[in-house]
């Protein structure tokens, strides 16, 4: 089953999310902030990580930047940046 | 015709027209001293006028060396008389053009900065003379300019900012809304649980947005002051404790404003003032139960209300901007629930069409104090 890590601090927004998900047979896991959401994902053992940009304390930018640096021996583990602006917002610049 | 021309002319002028002036004054009383002496004088001696002239010739090589002199002494004097006058009349002519026209060019220099767009040389014209009223009022004018394209440009600013905080506090609940809406028609919610969680979320989403209009609504009216004020003396420790009546239950508010403290103002933007305050304490408490004093304190034909918090407070340069619209301290912040960042721009907008003012600064609690000045209800005009 894959494993996905929402970083999102709206709560309903990842909540609705992590339903499709579940829908789809995946797994799915919420972190409010940035952090926290870095943590998490540095703790392994996800397929994908949907991160939100706009986060308290550390934002998706600075996570996705470092998740990078951490994760260089498996580039390509995908990764999706996500607003409210919209989904793919920025992808190609970060 | 420029001022040097005008004051030439003017100059030769006052030469001319006194010796003309006097020419004919002399031609007059010649004539007149003649017409006495041939009428009154001479016939007491037996003599015409005429044989009076032949007489003096008799006798006008006896005089004609003296009466050479005479005439280059008149001619010299005459000359150097003029030339005195001549000369003063350049001299005074050109100072006083000059004190005309330098003022003069130190106007027009500071207005055709100001037509450049640069309100911040002032004339600062040192002279103490007719022109400096004038210098003044342009100095005056430029500074009044300045402010007035000064607030022109923080309204700009603010509008802007209003509309991308809106844009963006919105986009939050109607995503919520979209998502959710979309969930429920695709069978997402798997039981009538998960079904009634969704549309409850719905729901609360879109009073969320709802508050968010009335708010911007509210707002908008009071920034155009076309909000109608019934102003009149109310018992502000009355209105302020049947706002925090209802907070009971969030937080510990210690009212420690007098029974008897009356200040001027719309019931309705009072209470709008202490609930938004107390709002904001609740939204941005730090880890425990929220804590607030609201004290008063008054200052002339003023009242100045202190809410103090514990919450973590606000970095005193980010203080001034607290009452900016869509202003956070937290540019991560994004939910646009209950109204936030319109909430102390509403505070400030409504203190001010009240005739008061409102301030952001440490409080003593450890967290942020908003005072709020009012007039008393005893002070109004």
């Amino acid at each position: 089953m894959s494993r996905i890590l929402i970083i999102e601090d709206d709560r309903e927004i990842a909540e609705i999310e992590r339903d499709y998900l579940e829908l789809d047979g995946m797994e799915a896991d919420i972190s409010g902030d940035g952090v926290s959401g870095l943590e998490k994902a540095l703790s392994g053992g996800y397929d994908l990580i949907l991160l939100d940009l706009m986060l308290p304390g550390l934002d998706g930018f600075s996570v996705c930047r470092r998740l990078r640096e951490k994760i260089e021996e498996d580039p390509a583990k995908p990764q999706l940046i996500q607003t409210v602006w919209g989904v793919g917002y920025r992808l190609n610049t970060v | 015709m420029t001022v040097k021309q005008r004051l030439t002319r003017s100059n030769i002028c006052m030469f001319l027209v006194p010796l003309l002036i006097a020419a004919a004054l002399l031609m007059l009383g010649a004539g007149v001293a003649l017409y006495i002496l041939e009428v009154k004088y001479l016939p007491q001696i037996g003599l015409s006028l005429q044989e009076m002239h032949i007489t003096l010739e008799q006798y006008e090589s006896m005089f004609t060396s003296f009466e050479a002199f005479v005439w280059i002494y008149l001619g010299a004097v005459g000359m150097a008389l003029l030339l005195t006058i001549c000369f003063t009349n350049f001299y005074l002519t050109r100072s006083l053009f000059r004190h005309i026209s330098e003022p003069l060019d130190e106007l027009v220099a500071g207005v055709e900065r100001i037509q450049r767009g640069d309100l911040d040389s002032p004339i600062a014209y040192a002279g103490s003379d007719e022109f400096k009223a004038a210098c003044d009022a342009v100095d005056l004018m430029s500074a009044k300019l300045k402010a007035a394209l000064e607030a022109e440009q923080r309204r700009t600013q603010s509008r802007k900012e209003l509309i991308a905080g809106m844009s963006h506090d919105l986009k939050s609940p109607l995503t919520s809304i979209r998502a959710y809406s979309e969930a429920i028609r695709d069978g997402v919610a798997a039981s009538p649980e998960m079904r009634q969680r969704y549309i409850e979320t719905v729901c609360r989403r879109e009073l969320e947005i709802e508050d968010m209009v009335n708010r911007l609504f509210e707002f908008s009216k009071l920034d155009l002051s076309e909000l109608p004020l019934d102003m009149q003396a109310l018992d502000a420790a009355a209105e302020i404790s049947a706002v925090t009546a209802d907070y009971a239950d969030r937080a510990d508010i210690d009212m420690r404003v007098p029974s008897g403290c009356t200040v001027y103002a719309d019931r309705s933007q009072l209470r709008r003032i202490a609930k938004n305050i107390i709002d904001n304490s609740i939204k941005y408490a730090g880890p425990g139960r929220v804590r607030a004093v609201i004290s008063a304190a008054e200052r002339g034909d003023k009242v100045e209300f202190s809410f103090d918090d514990n919450g973590p407070g606000v970095p005193d340069e980010q203080l001034p901007r607290l009452f900016d619209v869509f202003y956070r301290t937290d540019p991560a912040r994004k939910r646009g629930a209950d109204g936030s960042g319109l909430g102390l721009a509403i505070v400030s907008r409504a203190a001010e069409q009240m005739g008061g003012k409102a301030e952001a600064c440490r409080g003593t609690l450890g967290g942020l104090c908003i005072k709020v000045t009012l007039t008393k209800g005893d002070g109004r005009a």
